[in-house]
């Protein structure tokens, strides 16, 4: 290495270190990650007449498909689980699997109403090196797409389609008093794409901007679902507020804070361990894989702001280890769980201010709460905010669907404002889409939901709980649930089956369910133990999936269960990343093993009644 | 959320996502800042990266270096968000977001600032990440050898503006 080489080096690593970035939030990654993919898989449900409008755009494939029929082969034997029972079956569904150069790559928001839309990049690949960003593509079969064209003035996150009408919602174009932040608007069309009416929802994100933490408080995962009687979307507002902006004169908090049911709690220093007695903040995980040898770089200056939660996890493993990796540098062991220590517990609280005395209310103080925005409009143009009745606040991971007659909202919610708790998961209910009913969720369900929504008029969700994979009908006022890895198939002994995609439409319900090793039981770490030094990092064994298996129905209660690998071939790389229940039809979209780590190819399968 | 709380698909994967979202979430992070001379714009691309990393943690956590995973998608990301930026208009009041970054000190940034986007990551790639020149070319998608003649330009171009540096160092 030569001097200049050197001093690039630690003129480099002497910036980068100067950078106060704010602390990260895994919790709220995660809960990002899991929004989308849930998004992803849920389609709005509509009576679906095929539209046979005019498609502005070109063609990007057409007959080019190499289809081929695959029956859906159903375990025999009836199998029934507490609570409703559900049959393995022939369901009369046909497998075609469709050349990746005409199927969608990098896609969400596969509509399920009317024509089929969707927001993709490309046409079979999930990372173009030259990412175009996505644009809507229509179809009429799921299996042939052209592009259709999108609103101008808009970048868009999700659509919905009904009869003609194709909606989509994003942000527009930001003005100078809007702030850093685009508005959060709704654009209409009725004519396929060819022409775009745009509106702004009512949503004050400049006062939210002002009042949250330095590049907070923008619009995300704002979705959208539609039917007949109008178009209803919900807008979650990412960030942190800064609760310095509010404190009274001269009061200030060097320690950090955290919100509270009705206000903000003040913290001081440390004043206890972090963590319980035989409990740490560091379980020895090792490093998933080897990254470099690059020094760490030197701690930031702290950053005052909200403070989270501390993850506890058991100090001596113990029955509570799972061994998860072998490397060279010897067995990794991580444990299953930690648990959540609120900040109060282990902070003194030396002040607390309700929301009024900080002179927090409307938009803000909703944002603030984590309260998720709710507009409907009968006709896709003036929208109203809407209220969900007894809505707590930190609601996240909202999702919602409708079919012809009905709407329905989901939401995730932790009982405290710290975070920690288990969470909660709530539904609405509405028929008209601005009176709403809270509906109990599932017993299941408390972990949060993989899809929801209506089944013949009966609401419905996929929950991956712990006994894996759960079904619930509601029934007038009764949840039936049953698991779904009673028509799974054949699982090896010492694995478990755990749900990792759901869709629900108007053609019935599809899961990917993975079978894999438990990484707890005695066989799985005896296997880790004989693998040695040889096994990469945690590739080998713990929570790579061995088996995928593609579950639909129908009707609710009778399956059929696939092999994805068989399906697929043998380039499936394990991941699902679309899957979509439209009106008359599976529509899998499948990753493959591609040249680099990246640009990963996708094809689809499409499920019709056969 | 935390492990427990998560209650999902695999309570393991929860955990060496997050281990992995400690470890690397700011180095990946100050190393886009570097590259794109926009910080705020480069923290949420990396969790944006991280949320999709999250998504196909399967498969993501078992490449060799799930960091250059993260790093190239948030790369790619951001990318696509000027791109929108530049073509969408503009109020006057708003700094071209194109251009370089808050960047007045130390000398290697404004040097830095000379070298487009492309450079700019194979040099903090290389330089600060200390990434191979192969594991480099796998984390941006590009052939070693268009790393190395990014590399060999971009150095040229520091050089020459930091050449000051190299005799600092020599007396």
């Amino acid at each position: 290495m030569s001097n200049l080489d050197h001093q690039i080096e630690q003129q480099l690593y002497a910036s980068a270190s100067d950078l106060d970035l704010g602390p990260g939030d895994v919790g709220r990654v995660m809960a990002r990650s899991r929004t989308r993919k849930r998004r992803q898989s849920v389609a709005a449900l509509v009576a679906v007449v095929l539209v046979a409008g005019t498609i502005a755009g070109t063609a990007v494939a057409r007959d080019n498909s190499r289809g081929f029929p695959v029956t859906a082969n159903g375990n025999s034997g009836a199998l029934g689980s507490p609570g409703a029972t559900l049959h393995s079956g022939n369901v009369g569904v046909v497998w075609e699997k469709v050349d990746p150069h005409s199927a969608l790559g990098f896609a969400n928001s596969v509509t399920a109403g009317g024509s089929l839309y969707a927001l993709s990049t490309a046409p079979g690949v999930t990372n173009p090196d030259d990412y175009p960003g996505r644009q809507i593509y229509q179809s009429s079969d799921g299996v042939n797409w052209s592009t259709a064209r999108g609103p101008s003035d808009a970048y868009i996150s999700d659509l919905s389609a009904t009869g003609t009408q194709l909606y989509a919602v994003g942000t527009g174009t930001a003005t100078v008093a809007d702030g850093p932040f685009s508005p959060l608007v709704v654009s209409a069309s009725a004519d396929g794409g060819s022409s775009w009416h745009s509106v702004q929802l009512p949503i004050d994100l400049a006062a939210i901007h002002a009042g949250f933490l330095s590049g907070d408080g923008g619009g995300e995962n704002v979705n959208v679902a539609s039917n007949a009687s109008g178009v209803l979307v919900v807008a979650e507002v990412g960030g942190s507020l800064d609760v310095t902006k509010f404190l009274p004169a001269g009061v200030t908090a060097p320690n950090g804070w955290v919100l509270t049911a009705t206000g903000v709690d003040l913290l001081g220093p440390i004043d206890s361990p972090a963590c319980p007695a035989g409990t740490t903040t560091s379980p020895n995980l090792g490093r998933v894989a080897p990254e470099t040898t690059l020094a760490p770089l030197s701690p930031t200056t702290a950053t005052v702001g909200p403070v989270s939660p501390t993850e506890c996890f058991p100090a001596n493993a113990g029955a509570n280890a799972v061994v998860h990796a072998s490397d060279p540098a010897g067995v990794k062991t991580v444990l299953a769980s930690g648990s959540a220590i609120a900040p109060q517990d282990n902070h003194p609280v030396t002040a607390s201010y309700t929301w009024a005395q900080l002179g927090l209310s409307g938009d803000l103080l909703k944002a603030a709460q984590g309260e998720p925005f709710v507009f409907f409009s009968p006709n896709g143009k003036n929208f109203q905010a809407v209220t969900l009745p007894n809505a707590p606040a930190q609601s996240q991971q909202v999702e919602m669907a409708a079919d012809a007659d009905n709407f329905v909202i989901a939401a995730n919610s932790t009982p405290s404002m710290s975070g920690t708790g288990q969470g909660q998961e709530l539904l609405w209910q509405s028929t008209d889409g601005t009176t709403w009913t809270p509906t109990a969720a599932a017993p299941g369900d408390e972990t949060g939901l993989d899809a929801v929504g209506y089944v013949a008029g009966r609401l419905t969700t996929v929950s991956d709980t712990q006994n894996g994979p759960t079904v619930a009908t509601l029934d007038g006022s009764q949840w039936s649930e049953a698991s779904l890895d009673q028509v799974v198939g054949t699982v090896p002994a010492g694995d478990v089956v755990r749900g990792d995609n759901a869709a629900i439409g108007p053609f019935g319900i599809a899961v990917v369910a993975d079978i894999a090793p438990n990484p707890t039981s005695q066989q799985t770490q005896a296997q880790i133990a004989a693998s040695g030094a040889a096994a990469k990092a945690y590739g080998a064994v713990g929570p790579s999936v061995d088996t995928q298996r593609l579950l639909v129905s129908r009707d609710g209660t009778t399956w059929s269960s696939q092999s994805l690998n068989q399906l697929v071939g043998s380039d499936f790389s394990g991941v699902v990343p679309d899957l979509v229940v439209a009106s008359n039809r599976f529509i899998v979209t499948a990753q493959l093993n591609g040249p680099t780590n990246l640009a990963s190819p996708e094809i689809i399968l499409v499920g019709s009644a056969g | 959320m935390t492990a427990e709380s998560s209650g999902r698909a695999s309570d393991l994967a929860v955990v060496l996502f997050a281990d992995f979202y400690r470890e690397g979430r700011d180095r990946i992070a100050r190393a886009l800042t570097l590259t794109l001379g926009d910080q705020d714009l480069a923290v949420e691309a990396v969790d944006e990266a991280m949320a999709r990393a999250y998504q196909r943690w399967t498969r993501v956590g078992t490449l060799e270096n799930p960091g250059g995973w993260v790093y190239r998608v948030a790369l790619n990301w951001s990318c696509s968000v000027l791109r929108r930026r530049r073509r969408a208009p503009r109020p006057r009041t708003e700094r071209d977001p194109t251009d370089i970054g808050p960047i007045s000190e130390p000398t290697v940034l404004r040097a830095l600032a000379e070298l487009d986007v492309r450079q700019r990551a194979v040099v903090v790639c290389r330089h600060l990440l200390g990434w191979s020149e192969e594991e480099t070319a796998i984390a941006l998608s590009t052939p070693v050898g268009t790393v190395k003649s990014r590399l060999h330009r971009a150095n040229r171009i520091l050089a020459r503006r930091l050449d000051h540096l190299r005799n600092e160092s020599q007396q």
